[in-house]
């Protein structure tokens, strides 16, 4: 928005002031279209990509970007300026990958040049700020028929449809109050793997379905996580070790909890309620 | 049938994703193609292991086509593709034989899950190294 004004400046200093501001304003730019992508679940190449690339093509000299999955820097370089760096961290995570699509499409939009600083900022405030994707209700419903679908999938009949489908529900109706309190990803698959086996075995008591196994992991085959699976090989493969081991053990300890917490509700009806009931 | 089911594992879940709306049925077709392949590969009496390795190689090829022509990242396709492979009665059976007591079977049915799900990441793996290696030697935005 200022170049022209700058280069019609004569004053040395003001020149390289206004040259700063707009060097500063391409990373910011830049930085918050990656903090969008890595906060939405995309890999650490393509936040990486992302920044190079509408940093270049807005006539930067020189641009390095590093990107882990906790936070990202971002640091510019013209023969005539200072260097500009800026660090963003990145606290809270979730996955919604129409938001990584609509950034990707603007990121191709705007480097050929046909939109101006302020307006792509604008966009993409409206990007990370609007509810892209589907309603909570929808949400709510895909991932009971998912459930449903994989529990007759891996062997059930399909009396356990509806059995596995109720489960799902039930663990994401609790999950929805956990995560207000923020605790952690870990405890939150925990919690989600333990109510897996109570409702599910509370099912099967009240007579309804008739494949335990199939009901409970079933009902949590929509939570495996497959975003930090996938993710952590594509970051292997492109050479971002770090990013690629972290995720790597997120993925496991994110599945290694759900397993824990269904064994707990198991280990629990198995040793006391048994009898009871 | 189940070529249906596997269609929606991989289509509804891609909802709970929030996956683009216009990839939702190439994604459950990724899944389903995923789950066909690890059938014909049972029917052909491959290893369990080599068919769930061609199960991953399915979805990843069929996602990086379709990435291709809808323009959007393979990952979206990906991520739900690979739910019906999910090595999951596996992984209750270890958890099952731990509270049993039954270690060693739990450890052998733990392996067997770690593995499958380490074939899960090699499929995907093989076929993003081949593509990639394209892109890297493409993209060439340095002036």
């Amino acid at each position: 928005m200022s170049r022209r004004m700058g280069n019609n400046n004569t004053n040395p200093i003001a020149r390289e002031v206004i040259k700063m501001t707009e060097h500063k304003d391409i990373v910011l730019l830049a930085i918050y279209a990656g903090e969008i992508l890595l906060r939405n679940g995309a890999e650490t190449y393509r936040v990486e990509d992302t920044i190079n690339r509408i940093c270049y093509y807005r006539g930067v000299d020189f641009a390095e970007t590093f990107v882990t999955p906790t936070g990202l820097i971002v640091s510019v370089d013209n023969k005539e300026s200072h260097p500009v760096t800026i660090i963003r961290k990145i606290t809270r995570r979730e996955t919604n990958l129409t938001k990584v699509s609509a950034v990707n499409a603007f990121s191709r939009r705007f480097v050929s040049g046909k939109i101006s600083i302020d307006e792509g900022m604008a966009e993409l405030k409206a990007i990370d700020r609007q509810d892209l994707g589907y309603s909570h209700v929808r949400v709510f419903l895909s991932g009971g028929v998912a459930a449903g679908a994989a529990a007759v999938l891996l062997g059930g009949s399909w009396d356990d449809f509806f059995p596995a489908l109720l489960v799902a529900f039930v663990i994401r109706i609790v999950l929805s109050t956990i995560t207000l309190f923020r605790f952690s990803l870990f405890l939150d698959a925990y919690v989600a793997g333990f109510t897996a086996a109570i409702t599910g075995f509370l099912l099967i008591k009240l007579g309804w379905g008739q494949h335990l196994s199939e009901i409970i992991t079933g009902a949590l085959v929509p939570l495996f996580p497959g975003v930090a699976l996938t993710n952590s090989i594509r970051d292997f493969i492109t050479g971002d070790l770090q990013s690629g081991t972290v995720r790597g053990v997120e993925a496991l300890l994110a599945a290694g909890a759900l397993a824990g917490g269904v064994g707990i509700g198991l280990s629990i009806f198995v040793t006391f309620l048994e009898k009871v009931i | 049938m189940e070529f249906i089911l596997a269609l929606f594992v991989a289509l509804f879940s891609g909802v709970t994703l929030h996956i683009p709306r216009p990839c939702l049925i190439a994604a459950g077709l990724a899944g389903m193609l995923g789950w066909g392949t690890v059938k014909i590969s049972g029917y052909l009496q491959f290893p369990q292991v080599l068919g769930v390795f061609a199960g991953a190689v399915a979805v990843a090829l069929a996602a990086e086509i379709f990435a291709r022509i809808q323009k959007q990242p393979a990952t979206v396709y990906v991520v739900s593709g690979i739910l019906p492979l999910v090595p999951g009665s596996r992984a209750y059976a270890a958890m099952l034989s731990f509270i049993d007591g039954n270690f060693s079977t739990g450890i052998s049915k733990a392996t067997e899950t770690f593995l499958i799900a380490s074939y899960i990441a090699a499929g995907i793996a093989v076929v993003s190294i081949v593509t990639r290696y394209r892109k890297a030697g493409s993209c060439d935005y340095r002036k």
